[in-house]
This record gives structure tokens, C-alpha cells and sequence, in this order.
């Protein structure tokens, strides 16, 4: 990266970001925190290194959100999530999985249009109301998880990836069909 | 209009979206955690209704700039129009950013959320500065849902044309008249116009509402009103564009010398031209000589105006000689000749009294301003300031001791009192060089 252009940012950035696109920052940064804390309660430790790592990239990713380091901080989340449970049922997966994605969905939008710009509500709204849907699916995808774990399914995983996908695709055509404009 | 002549690309949150999906749901497979396909089920989610909303075709994209002249202070709008681009969600244009030149919105960047394939985009601009330069170029992104996929481009650079506004000005003093038969000015001679002269006997060839019917009655022979003839005056404009001195802050902020003489300048062109007296323009000492022949009217105003807004200073192409002052101008057949220079290179101060000596009314005014001795920045350049002026204060007393009068731009009457004694002067017998 080149260092004049950081400190181009450091100079002039601060005075010329509005205030929607810091939000923006503090609402993915927040959300890859939350992340990390969340696999901590779930291992029973939080990890203040892997936090910290996770916070660092998170900003960056803010910053430069063209770049593909929002790609690295998921892979650390998923990475530490791995490595430090050990409950595949827990219900803290979807705050996860939606953590996740609200970093994600944050990192993207703020990739669409430059620093100083201020994002139209109209667009802020659309998105927000597709959020929905996406909960809605992981919340099913849980539920699958769960139900299928309860019933004592062979190869489980297997199947709730086959239901999974089904699922995946339900949602989107009864979505699609449902609103043309999406 | 700018057809798209670039396809749709994946973007990095689609290759985020995807690979971080994929990764995800490969762990919870191998490492038989179903707990991953939860997580994974948002980013698996995205990407696939990223794909399956994938515009199918490039957008149409139309741009234009409102207006291609403009004045300074005032505004126009570059507007962007997408259509026919399939199912697209967001347009963004970033304009970036340009000198002297304000937008709206002060980032130069909007969005808008597309509806049925279609968004149109505006961003506001605000010249702060005369001149003739480019708006610099503005990024057009339009994107898909999710941000999934991007389309953009960069249209053709526009020009835009800022005239100076003109500075305020008026006056009430009279030039001396020329040999033309139409103006506002008393001619020396009886003729066609407006201003009582007299009253004298009906001679073949008067016209009939020239005739005084009382005083005719009361002599028993027709009299007619006599009148002096109205006549126009050449007013010839000189720019010395040999440099820019002082900062330029545009039209909100300080002034340059530049910046002065064309303000100045535009402003004399706007109060003679338009009352039928012709106007003039010249330039020296800038990268190219600019002319406009004598001319009267509101066209005129217009191209004095649009040529002042082309002029640039010579600066570094100084070293080319393009040989003499009195050259570069030509020859002048004005009345009136004003000089609008910052009066440091001593050339203007010589064509200055070169004109006067034709018998010329030169009238300089001065456009150095106050600002720039004003630098503490560097105490050296400072004082090589006042060591100059000190020596522009001395050459100023020798022209003006050989009857060219020099006086600062004070904007409306600025120039009467100098008319005034000159028209005086020229009313009597002058001695000319043969």
C-alpha cells in the first residue's frame, strides 16, 4: 500500500467523513469484535490477542474496503471458532453467523461508493430489509441443524447440508418471486 | 451518451461472500461441525442471490453538464443517467476534486438507489474562479444487489467556461469624442443627436420634428432645434498577463493581480459596451496574445468576456520572445486606452508612455494587490518585496510626471476624476510628436 495515500487519509480523512460512513466503520468493526467475544464465551476464555488481531484487520478492512482483507478477518473468525469450540449445537452459532454478516454486508457497502460519500438512505433501508430474509434463513438453518440432531439422522452433516441448500434455495425463490425490484 | 463497453465484474465482496461461503461449508463437511453451516448460511446465502440477480446486460449510461458557460459564483449541475441496465441496485459518481470548483454535495461523491433498472445521478458545481479548464473526471459505479457485481466507467472530461464576473463600476464623466456619428457622447460638432445645441433657421434637409413651431410663430420663419451630434468613443483595454502576483482564492477569498485586471477589466467592457461605445481588447505578456476588435453591444461584452476567461499568464514560457510589447498589440486607434497592470514589469510601464506620446489617453490602473508584500512565509522574500516596490513607487512617479495618470481599482467611480482632468486637457491645443 502506499504509504503517501495513508497519509493522505490520516491528514484529510477524519475532517471529510461523514458521520453515516463512521457509523458504518464502528458497526463492522463492532460487529467483528462481537465475533471474537463470542467464540471466547463459547470456549469459555476470550482470546485478548486473537480479539485484538481481529479488531486490527477489521479496521483495516474499514478503511480500504476494495481490498480483500475483510476475507482475512472472516477467515480468523472461522479459524478461532473452529479451534476453540467444541459444541456444534450451540444457539450462539446464528449471533455469530449474523455477526459475520453484518461485517460482511458492512465491508460491501462501504466498498460501493468512496470515503466521503454519504450512502442514499433509500439504499441503507433496501439493505436493511434484505438483513431480514438472511436472519430468518440462518435462524432456519439452526433450527434444521438442531431438529435433524434431534431426530438421530445418519450422516447428519450430510443432510443438513443437503437441507441446507434446499433451504438456501427456497428462501430465495419465494423471495425473488415475491418482490421483482429485490 | 456513453455506451457501456464494460461488462459486469464480480466484485470483492462476491469473492468474499463466495470463498469465505465455500471455506465454511467445506470445514463443517470435513470436520463433521454442523454448527459451521450455520454460519456459513448468511454468506451462502448472499452469494447466491448475488448470482441469481446478476445483471444480465451493461447499463446505458447518458451524461451531460448543464451548462458549458458559466459565470463565476454561479452554478450548473452534472447530471448522470443510467437506463436499460437490467436489475441493478445502487449508482455512484465521485467527481474528483477540481480547484477552484465547489460542489454540492461538498464530498463530489452521490449514490442513488436504482428503481426498475434506472438512476440518475447529480452533483452540483460551483465556479470560484474565472477561467477556461476542465472539470476533472467523474467515476460512474453502478452495482448489483449486495454489491455482488460492479459496472463503472469514466466519461470524456468537460469543459467549462467561467467568465469573470465583473467588478462594480460606473461612470459619469464623459471621454473625449471620436469621429464616429453614433454614441452617447457630445460630439464638437452639430449634428443628429439628443442634446440642445441651439436654435437657427430651417435650412433644406431638417427634419420636420426638429422644427420649434412657438419660436417659428413668434419670428414668422420656420426655426428648428439644433442638437450636437451623439458619437461613440473607442475604449481600448490592455491586460498585461506578464504574471500573476498574490494568491488567488477565487471569488469568495483574496484577489490576484490577475484576478484584478480581469474583474477590471470586465467590468469597463460591461459599463461602456452595452451603452454603444466600442470596446476593445488586448493582451500582452500572456502564453497568447488575445484580440478583440472594436465592438459595441451585449455580443461584444460577451466576447471580451469569454476571451478574458481563455487569458493565462505567461509564467514559464517567459523565456519564448515573441518580441516587442508594442508588437504583440498592434496598432491602436482608441480614445480612451486603459491599462490594467500590476505595473512590475517594466515593459507595461514603457508601452504605457509609448501611448501617451501618440497623443493616446492612457489611463493606468493598477491592480498589484495589497496582499502581497503580505508573506511570512519567508522574511527574504519579503523584503525583496518592498525593495521592488519602493523602486515601482519611483518609476510610477516618472510615468506620471510625463501625464499618464496611474489609479487603484476602487470599483464605481474609479476612473471619473482622471477622465475628467484628461477630457479637460484634450479639449485644448495638444502638442504631438510628427
Amino acid at each position: 500500500m502506499n504509504l503517501g495515500v495513508v497519509a493522505d487519509w490520516f491528514d484529510d480523512g477524519p475532517r471529510t467523513i461523514p458521520a453515516q460512513r463512521w457509523g458504518l466503520i464502528a458497526t463492522t468493526v463492532a460487529a467483528a469484535a462481537v465475533a471474537s467475544v463470542l467464540t471466547g464465551v463459547v470456549a469459555g476464555r476470550v482470546n485478548w490477542v486473537i480479539l485484538t488481531l481481529v479488531v486490527g484487520t477489521a479496521l483495516a478492512a474499514a478503511a480500504r474496503p476494495d481490498f480483500h482483507t475483510g476475507l482475512l478477518v472472516e477467515m480468523i473468525l472461522i479459524w478461532h471458532w473452529l479451534a476453540a469450540t467444541d459444541d456444534p449445537l450451540t444457539p450462539l452459532a446464528m449471533p455469530m453467523a449474523l455477526c459475520m454478516f453484518v461485517f460482511h454486508t458492512g465491508v460491501a457497502l462501504m466498498s460501493v461508493a468512496p470515503m466521503r460519500a454519504i450512502i442514499d438512505w433509500t439504499v441503507v433501508q433496501r439493505w436493511s430489509m434484505r438483513s431480514g430474509f438472511v436472519v430468518i434463513a440462518t435462524v432456519a438453518a439452526w433450527l434444521l441443524v438442531v431438529a435433524m440432531n434431534g431426530r438421530q439422522a445418519s450422516g447428519s452433516v450430510a443432510l443438513t447440508f443437503v437441507s441446507f441448500v434446499t433451504l438456501t434455495g427456497l428462501v430465495l425463490v419465494a423471495r425473488v418471486r415475491s418482490d421483482p425490484a429485490r | 451518451m456513453t455506451e457501456a463497453n464494460s461488462a459486469w465484474r464480480p466484485s470483492v465482496a462476491y469473492f468474499r461472500s463466495a470463498v469465505g461461503a465455500v471455506v465454511v461449508l467445506m470445514l463443517a463437511l470435513i470436520a463433521r461441525r454442523p454448527d459451521l453451516l450455520v454460519i456459513a448460511t448468511p454468506l451462502a446465502v448472499v452469494t447466491v442471490w448475488s448470482l441469481l440477480t446478476r445483471p444480465s446486460s451493461p447499463p446505458t449510461f447518458d451524461e451531460r453538464l448543464g451548462h458549458s458557460t458559466i459565470r463565476e459564483g454561479e452554478a450548473t449541475t452534472w447530471h448522470g443517467d443510467f437506463s436499460g441496465g437490467g436489475e441493478f441496485d445502487i449508482a455512484v459518481a465521485s467527481l474528483q476534486p477540481t480547484r477552484w470548483m465547489n460542489t454540492r454535495p461538498s464530498s463530489g461523491a452521490v449514490t442513488a438507489a436504482a428503481t426498475d433498472g434506472a438512476a440518475s445521478l447529480a452533483i452540483g458545481l460551483r465556479s470560484t474562479r474565472w477561467g477556461w479548464r476542465p472539470v476533472e473526471t467523474v467515476s460512474v459505479v453502478a452495482v448489483s444487489p449486495w454489491a455482488g457485481f460492479r459496472w463503472s466507467t469514466q466519461p470524456a472530461r468537460h469543459h467549462l467556461t467561467t467568465l469573470p464576473r465583473p467588478a462594480q463600476f460606473d461612470s459619469d464623466s464623459s471621454a473625449r469624442p471620436s469621429d464616429g456619428l453614433v454614441g452617447l457622447h457630445r460630439s464638437a460638432r452639430a449634428g443628429e443627436g439628443n442634446e440642445f445645441a441651439g436654435i437657427r433657421r430651417f435650412r433644406a434637409g431638417d427634419r420636420m420634428r426638429r422644427i420649434n413651431w412657438p419660436r417659428s410663430v413668434r419670428t414668422r420663419e420656420l426655426q428648428v432645434n439644433s442638437t450636437w451630434a451623439d458619437l461613440d468613443i473607442h475604449v481600448a483595454l490592455l491586460i498585461d498577463a506578464t504574471d500573476d502576483f498574490g494568491v488567488s482564492e477565487g471569488i469568495d477569498g483574496l484577489a490576484s493581480s490577475l484576478d484584478g485586471a480581469v474583474r477590471a477589466a470586465g467590468a469597463i467592457a460591461e459599463f461602456y459596451a452595452p451603452r454603444g461605445d466600442r470596446v476593445s481588447l488586448r493582451t500582452f505578456g500572456s502564453t497568447r496574445t488575445h484580440l478583440v476588435r472594436p465592438g459595441t453591444g451585449r455580443a461584444q461584452l460577451r466576447r471580451i468576456l469569454e476571451t478574458l476567461a481563455r487569458m493565462t499568464p505567461e509564467y514559464s514560457a517567459r523565456t519564448v520572445s515573441r518580441g516587442p510589447i508594442g508588437r504583440q498589440i498592434g496598432r491602436l486607434d482608441a480614445e480612451m486606452v486603459v491599462m490594467l497592470s500590476p505595473l512590475i514589469a517594466p515593459e507595461a510601464l514603457d508601452l504605457a508612455v509609448d501611448l501617451g506620446r501618440q497623443g493616446m489617453m492612457v489611463i493606468i490602473v493598477d491592480t498589484l494587490p495589497d496582499h502581497v508584500v503580505q508573506d511570512d512565509e519567508d522574511q527574504y522574500v519579503g523584503l525583496a518585496w518592498r525593495i521592488r516596490l519602493l523602486e515601482r513607487r519611483r518609476e510610477l512617479r516618472m510615468v506620471m510626471g510625463a501625464g499618464i495618470p496611474v489609479v487603484e481599482w476602487r470599483g464605481p467611480g474609479s476612473l471619473d476624476p482622471v477622465i475628467r482632468d484628461i477630457s479637460r486637457r484634450a479639449s485644448g491645443p495638444r502638442m504631438v510628436p510628427r
